[in-house]
Order: structure tokens, then sequence, then C-alpha cells
């Protein structure tokens, strides 16, 4: 039998797609591969529509059976293919769409399935719904990905919680709770920000802007939330941080302007070596400042702002400095790319460590309340540690929302470390080897490969037991955080119409299960133990290569390509 | 502190609110509004124990009233019904702020440069303080010393509203009428019953009938206020009943801008349609006899707040007899339960007092668990619909909470008391009042016993 597959993105594209929609498609299809070789022979097709049918006829003229593989949300799966074609998909909702909109049918999944051979979803829940819609004898099976043979240890020697001091390495940026100074009004760094970099700079022209559309939001430090027009700032000394840092003779053109006690203020603006005085206008007026920097910078600090409240106001926000963008540029010339150089760096983590990998960008994962949470409940404690493990291509995707969380948050005692960049296979078996636990507290999954990971490892969790995790997710490894549902958008609808539910996360519950996890792992050994075996053994069952290649086998019978 | 002797004469109350009633229509939704309805239901009970004086601007009025009042030999007292940080400075007369809060605990820092929004040290120099609650009671004694006089007293609003016989719910489509000068948004006529994507009626305000019939579901709220989360309310209502046009939920928006108001709401109208159920949401100030033909209208009352100070609309719905669909935290712990209402569960979660511009983390409110609130209004429509008795037994337990809560002799012989131990002199209230109060008292403390609890 041969076997065409595709994803929508392709190997070369990873990196820079990562945290976009459906870079998961791309894992879940690399991840499959080896099960699928060994049922079929398996070619990867980039253009479907120009590839599918010709390999189809020639296998077939071969005398071959031919199947096509798409791994990508139904909408996107092409149609009128004379090669049978099966969808493989994730979901995360109790509805599926049924609606068209775009004047494109393929939104309404109904339309889709009924047009292809049949559907493979991640999930228990989203084959029953399959069945609700298409009826009992449409052809849909749940057959997760196979994950357990990759990371998996036997169950039979389930591991102990991890003790004394673990070292953790990667090639990219760390950013580490006990690295800032926090009081109510202000929020400093003591380590360099040009660590941060995320790009190397040849002195063009570049804008970043800061309304709640534009991704570079998320490189403002102490601001309020971006607003359609720009961001607001919230306290004395707000910052931008550059992804790029900057030498030479420098412009910066600044679109800004003051509010209530600021408006026609003098504040002060530094980048690297040199100060220059801005007068806070009211009307928005671009002005530019040139900076002769003797070595690189890619902070841009403001001080001197007023903070009082306006008496009366019935904005009680301390806004000061409303932002629309800025613009920088080299004015010496010179087009040599800044030195950039993504450093390898490495943490020590000890106690009891959580830890979490997520797409920042994806509002379900609910990475703001694991933070919170997780400070909230160990603020007196000095041996707990958050890891989030951030997959995401851009910094901004959680930077400034994680440095605003941590000053509300304020000084506490535990200790959040927050991972971007890239882990090697032996960098992230050490990840999941220094872990006590994984955490999820998200609102929905589709299936989630991390926790499944971390599991097969013999990592016990704290998660919920809703959609794709009620598949994996029982006391017996992990301990449930309570939720129950709410109203939501299908992501990728445009029109933004409440049409689905998932889940509403308890934030008490979460909080309890953290403070019962530490106390297991500090002083039950045999729990612990008894747990990391159970979530090994339960991801044995759920996927293996065996397990999941049983499932496939009989669901390709079923359906029985020509 | 020490407890001054009691003077013989007339005791005075001075009362203040930031909004004086004159056009409470153009303060509706504004900061503090709702501080003059609260006042305006404790005048009644003030004057039973001594006399009132309203005031424009205490700074100027309090202390040449106090001086006055002292000269002669009588005593006063300055009730501001305010926030503590909005409190005026240099008042010599003694006063007290009343005030609601819903937070766990009260702001103990200042920011902003501006020593009072910490309200620990502001209420610490006040001769004392009334809240509505006894969780906010709790929140703002753990900030002060122990022997600081605070004292929880809802608004007397009881009598106003109570019922003597039980509700009945309306399941036939029996027609009644509102009609009122304002905005009107109605799925029905809008065609959201039929599609999502209707042109918004024109905002501007006309003489409006709105027929309603069926079973009703009511809420009062600001829909700028996002700690009345109301987004969920909608929602859980047209998940409920998104077949069913027998039901009814009936939104009275209290803004003072039309535009801005009905704007948001149609926006959320939207984002859930088609559905066949009603949603009805009107805007403008509603005199007193329409309100109370809402208020007769309606078969239960609604919320879904994270947190309440005490929350007038929903105490006068249920002292009116109507059943409630409400979580039973905050101030709402206090007369919401299961006997009365559809309680809809909620957790507690982390986060700021709502006007500290840092946004700090000091204080917990609740998140509320959205499927029991769509659950809540299942069961209801349930009882509504097929158990008559239930319905009745609920709008009874709903009135006499109320009257447990915040009837007026209760709240007259607490403040009495209160008074008292301030070291003042309120008028003598009759012995009849006093034995009725100490009946429901040991009635209390004989129903927590009975329950294994401890004594209040």
């Amino acid at each position: 039998m041969k076997l065409l597959v595709f994803s929508p993105v392709q190997q070369q594209a990873i990196q820079k797609s990562l945290g976009n929609p459906e870079y998961s498609y791309f894992f879940v299809l690399q991840k499959y591969l080896p099960v699928l070789e060994k049922l079929a022979e398996v070619v990867f097709v980039s253009r479907p529509e120009d590839e599918v049918d010709a390999l189809f006829h020639a296998a077939r003229n071969k005398g071959q059976s031919c199947l096509f593989m798409c791994f990508s949300p139904p909408n996107k799966v092409p149609l009128g293919l004379e090669c049978p074609t099966l969808v493989v998909f994730a979901w995360e909702f109790d509805t599926l769409p049924d609606e068209t909109w775009d004047e494109d049918r393929r939104n309404d999944w109904r339309f889709v399935f009924s047009r292809i051979r049949g559907a493979i979803t991640l999930s228990s829940q989203t084959q029953n719904l399959v069945s609700r819609v298409m009826g009992a004898d449409y052809p849909v099976a749940a057959i997760p990905v196979p994950i357990f043979d990759r990371i998996g240890a036997p169950p039979s020697r389930p591991r102990d919680a991890p003790q004394g001091i673990r070292s953790i390495g990667l090639t990219g940026r760390i950013i580490d709770s006990r690295d800032y100074e926090i009081t109510p009004e202000t929020f400093r760094s003591r380590i360099p920000m040009e660590r941060f970099c995320t790009q190397a700079w040849s002195g063009e022209r570049v804008e970043m802007h800061f309304s709640h559309a534009d991704a570079s939001s998320g490189f403002l430090g102490g601001f309020y939330a971006p607003e359609p027009w720009g961001a607001w700032s919230r306290i004395q000394e707000p910052w931008i941080m550059l992804p790029f840092a900057t030498d030479g003779i420098v412009r910066l053109s600044i679109c800004a302007a003051g509010y209530g006690h600021n408006a026609g203020r003098k504040i002060s603006m530094r980048l690297g070596n040199q100060q220059h005085i801005l007068e806070l206008g009211s009307d928005y007026t671009p002005v530019a400042f040139d900076f002769f920097l003797d070595q690189p910078a890619n902070l841009i600090q403001f001080a001197g702002l007023h903070t009082g409240s306006i008496p009366g106001a019935p904005d009680p926000r301390t806004m000061g400095l409303g932002l629309r963008w800025i613009a920088i540029e080299r004015l010496d010339g010179r087009t040599d790319p800044s030195v950039f150089v993504v450093p390898s760096l490495s943490v020590a983590l000890e106690g009891i460590v959580f830890t979490s990998v997520l797409n920042p960008g994806d509002g379900r994962k609910n990475w703001g309340d694991i933070v919170k949470v997780f400070c909230q409940t160990f603020g007196d404690t000095s041996d707990a540690t958050l890891v989030l493990k951030m997959s995401h291509h851009s910094i901004a995707a959680f930077f400034g929302r994680l440095q605003y969380l941590l000053h509300r948050i304020g000084t506490v005692k535990c200790r959040v470390i927050v991972l971007h960049g890239y882990l090697d296979d032996s960098e992230f078996n050490h990840l999941v080897n220094s872990t006590t636990y994984y955490v999820n507290a998200s609102h929905g999954e589709g299936l989630c490969m991390p926790l499944m990971e971390f599991m097969s490892a013999g990592v016990p969790a704290l998660a919920p037991d809703h959609t794709a995790m009620a598949d994996y997710v029982s006391p017996e490894s992990t301990f449930i955080v309570r939720s129950s549902l709410q109203p939501a958008v299908w992501p990728h609808d445009p029109r933004a119409l409440l049409r689905a539910c998932y889940y509403r996360i308890d934030p008490e519950s979460l909080g309890c299960a953290f403070d019962t996890a530490y106390r297991v792992a500090k002083n039950s050994p045999q729990r612990y133990r008894a747990m990391a075996a159970a979530a090994s053994a339960i991801q044995q069952r759920f996927s293996s290569d065996t397990a999941v290649g049983s499932k496939l086998t009989a669901f390709l019978d079923r359906i029985k390509p020509v | 502190m020490s407890v001054p002797a009691i003077r013989r004469g007339e005791l005075h109350f001075l009362v203040y609110a930031p909004q004086n009633g004159d056009d409470i229509a153009a303060e509706l939704g504004r900061p503090d509004y709702s501080y003059w309805f609260v006042l305006r239901y404790f005048v009644p009970v003030l004057e039973r124990l001594g006399r009132v004086i309203t005031l424009h601007d205490p700074e100027t009025e309090a202390d040449a009233y106090f001086h006055d009042i002292r000269s002669r030999g009588d005593d006063a007292l300055l009730f501001l019904f305010m926030p503590p940080n909005k409190v005026p400075k240099n008042i010599s007369c003694p006063a007290l702020a009343v005030f609601a809060w819903e937070y766990s605990s009260i702001p103990t820092e200042q920011w902003g440069g501006d020593p009072r929004n910490d309200w620990s040290a502001v209420l610490r120099e006040m001769r004392g303080a009334i809240t509505h609650s006894n969780y906010a009671l709790t929140a703002t004694a753990q900030a002060l010393p122990p022997d600081f006089p605070i004292c929880s007293l809802p608004a007397p609003l009881w009598e106003r509203y109570r019922t003597h016989r039980a509700s009945r719910a309306n399941v036939t489509a029996a027609q009644w009428q509102l009609d009122f000068e304002g905005v009107v948004l109605d799925s029905f006529v809008l065609g959201l019953n039929v599609a999502f994507d209707v042109a918004s009626p024109p905002y501007s305000a006309a003489r409006c009938t709105v027929a309603l019939g069926g079973i009703v579901y009511s809420a009062v709220f600001n829909p700028n206020d996002k700690r009345k989360n109301w987004h969920d309310l909608l929602s859980a209502f047209v998940w409920a009943f998104r077949d069913e046009a027998r039901a009814t939920l009936l939104l009275k928006l209290v803004h003072h801008d039309a535009v801005f108001a009905c704007g948001l709401v149609l926006h959320e109208m939207r984002k859930l349609a088609p559905y066949q159920c009603r949603v009805v949401a009107v805007h403008g100030f509603l005199d007193e006899s329409v309100y109370a033909r809402m208020v007769a209208g309606t078969t239960y009352a609604v919320n879904s707040s994270r947190g309440e100070g005490q929350c007038l609309p929903l105490m006068e719905f249920m002292s009116a007899g109507k059943p409630a669909i409400a979580p039973a935290h905050t101030a709402m712990a206090e007369y919401v339960n299961p006997r009365n209402s559809f309680v809809v569960k909620a957790w507690r979660e982390w986060s700021h007092w709502p006007h500290d511009p840092r946004l700090v983390l000091r204080c917990q409110r609740y998140r509320i668990d959205w499927e029991s609130l769509r659950d809540g209004y299942l069961a209801s429509w349930q009882v509504a619909t097929q158990d008559p008795a239930q319905y009745r037994r609920m709008s009874i337990e709903a009135t006499r909470a109320l009257a447990r809560f915040c009837s007026s002799p209760s709240i007259t012989w607490q403040l009495h008391r209160y008074l008292r131990s301030l070291g003042l002199k309120p008028r003598r209230l009759p012995l009849r009042a006093a034995l009725a109060l100490l009946c429901v008292e040991l009635r209390q403390i004989v129903n927590r016993v009975a329950r294994g609890l401890r004594p209040p």
C-alpha cells in the first residue's frame, strides 16, 4: 500500500512557523511516521492538488492500493481528488463547524467529511462528535499520536522524584523571575536586556507599532494591555525592548503623547550610553532623536513620568505616556549585520519542579492561570519552581505579558523560569528528567503531546480530565484539576460567534493540586512512585507503536483503500 | 479609643452621598452612583433614631452644622456614603464611612501619591464605619485594630418590596407591559431569532412599550462594570433556552450613555444568534411604578457577579418574592441559599483591588462556574413550568430570607445598638421592637447550634 501524506507546514519552515496556527500538524505527522512506515510505503507531498492524483494513478497502474492522508483541519483538505482521502485532525470543542462563511463550503466540515473517505481524530470526544453529525456508519476513528516508544520508560521501573541540583541547557533565552527587582511601582531586570535579542539588524529602518493587533506590543515593559490605537504606560519608568541590538549612529523616531499630568512634561529617554529629553505633546506628532552609541544596546528606557492619579477621573489607571509606534534606523551608512549569536545558556533547578510546554500565542493554554496560581500557592516556598517552555518563534508572543504578570504578582519566594529557544533531544530529555510534575490548565486540548511525552517518561501530572485528556488522564497518575464548560468561538471563525463550549478552569482546584503534589513529592515517595508508574503504564497502553499501529490497521481495513 | 460621655440632647444625622439625586438619570452607571440609592434607603431608619439633615457639600456644611448643633447641647454624627478614599479631609464633626465592598481584603497600601488610598489609614481617623455585608465586615476588620467600631448593615429595603403572598410562575404567555422613555433592544424585533448579522437600531430615546410574557428572567446591571460578569448571564441563558420561545431574559441597563451601553450589549447578543428565546435589554430611567411592574412580572432574578457589596436589585426582587439564580458568595452568602435560589457555583481567584491602577494582586474575587449557571437556568425552568408548589415555596423563602437580612425594624435596632456603642444617644425604640429583634437573634442562634455550627 502507498500512503501519501501532507501537512500544511513543511520541514523547512517549521522554525519560523512555531506557534502559528496549524504548526502542530507538522509534529503530529512527524510522530505518526514510524507507525505509518511499518504499514505502508509513505510518500510526502507538498502540493496535494498537483501531486496526489498522479501518484494515485501510477500506484494503481502498478496494482498498488493508495490512500491520501491529509494532516490538517478539515477546511484545508483539498476536495475533488480521485485518490481516496483521509483527514487527520485535532479538535477540542464540543461542536464541529457546521456553517458556511467566506463563501467557502469547506468551512462546513460536514461538507468535507461527506466528500472524503473518512476521518482520524486524535481524541474520543471528537470521534463521537463526528459520529453524531455524520451518522454512526461514517468511518471515523480516534487514534492518538504514537508517543510512548519515542521517550517512554518501562512502567516496571518507576522513577523517583528528582533530587538535588539539575542543570537545564538550551540555545536561546532564559527568563528567571529571580532576575527582577519588583516593587508595586517599579520593575527592573538585573541582567542586561541584550540577552533577549532574537535577531540581527543591518541598520535598515524598522518600525514597531504597538496596537493590540501588533505583535510588537509584546516588547513593551510597564505598559497597560495594548488598545486598538496603541498602549498607555503604567509605571514611572516603562521601557521598550528592541528585538535586536543597535549600535553606531542611530535615529529613533517616536510617536507618543502625554496624558493628564504628563501632557507637556519633559521625560528622559535612554538608549545605551545616551539620553535625550522627550517633551510629551498631546497630538502624537512624531519626533526623531539621534543616538551615538559606543556599544550595542536594545533597551529604550523612559524615566520621569508622573503616575499620580487625577482626582475624580473615571479611569483610575496611571496613564502617563501614550505610545503608537517607534522607528529605528542607522545613519552612518553601515549595513553590516549587528553581532548576534543565540547564546547557549543553562539554569540550575532544584526542589520541586513543575513544567509545562506550550504555545503562548494560543489562548487555550491558559498559562496566565498557571503562573498566577503557582505563585499564589508557593509565595512562601523557596524550593518550588515553575518551568514554562514556550514554543513560539517570537519572544514577543509572551515576553511583555509575562513581565506584566510577574510585576502584578510581586516578590514571591518561589521561582518562575521561562525557556524560549531550541532544546535538542538530549536537552529535552534532561528537562523531562529534571521535572517533578507536568502541569496543564488548558481550556481544551486536541491531544497535548507534551503532556503525553512527560507522562510516558514517568512524570506524574496536574491536569484537567476534559477533551482529549479524558482519554488518558486519571487520578492514578494525575492530580485532576476541576473544570466546567464555558462558551467559545471556533478558533478559525472570523465572525467570532459563540458556537461551541470548551472548559473554564477552577483556580482553587489548581491551587489545591499544586499544594498536594508538592507535599506528595516531598513526603510520600511511595505514592509519587506509584503515580509515576501509572503515568507511563497508561501511556504505554494508549500511545505505544503497537497500540496505535493496531488501531490504525483496523481502521484502514475498515475503509479498504482501492 | 475613648468613649465620650453620652450627651443628653437630640442626635442629628448629617448625611451625604456624592450624587444628590437631582439628576440621577444622568449619573447612572458613573462611579459611586449607587451610594445615593443606599442613602435613600437609610434615611427613614435614621429618622426614627434622630433628626436627619441632607448635605450638599460636607466640606463647607458639616462643621457649621456640627458646631451649631453642639452649641445647642445636641449631638451630631456625619454619615458619608462613599468609598473611604473619597472621604473629605479636615472635618471635625465625628464621621462614619458607609461603603460597599466585595473583596477579601481592603486597600492597606497607598499609591499614586495619595495616602487616602490606604483605606485602613483613613478609617482609623474616623469615628467608625458601616458596610453592608459580613464578608466586607471581615475584610475591613482584619485591617483595623480590634476595638475599631464597625458594623454590617444592608440597605433596609424589604418593606418597600415585600410580599405577603407567594409569587406564581407565569407559565402561560400572560401579557404585561413596560412603558417608559428610552431604548429597547428586543431580539425578536431585531431578527436575532433568524440571523446574527442584524442592523443596529437607532439608540435615541423614544417612548417605548414592551409586551412581555412567559417565564421572565431579570437582571439589573451596569454593562460597563466588569464585576457584573454579565456576558456569562446572557450566554448561559441562550445556551439553556436556544429553542424555547417562551423564555425571556430582561436586562435593565444602568448607564448614563444609551449608545455605549446598548452597543456593548447588542454586540454580545449578536455573537450568540440565532436563538428562539427572547432577550430584551432596556435602557432608560424606569420610574418607581414601572420598576415595580418589572419586578412583579419577573419569574426569577439572575446574578452572575464576581462579587457584590450587597446587590440592591437582587435584594429588591427577592424581597418581592422572586426566587433567584445566583452565586452564594460575598454579600449574597447572607441571603441566597438553596431554599430560595438555584445556587450558582463560584471559585475564588487572585485579583487586584478594582480601583488600584497598579493592578497588583492583593485580594480574592470569584470566578463563576458557567456550567452551573446554565444548569441553574434549566432547573429553574423545570420548577417554574412543572412544579408550582416548589416555586411558591422558593418564593416565600426568598422574601423571608430578605426580611431577616434587611427589614427596617431589624436594621433600626442594629443601628441603634451600634450608635450606643459609639457613646451616642439615639431616640428610644419601643420595647416591642426590641423583643422582636431578640426573638430573631435567638432563632438564629438555635438554628446554628442545631446544625452543629458555632453561634454568631
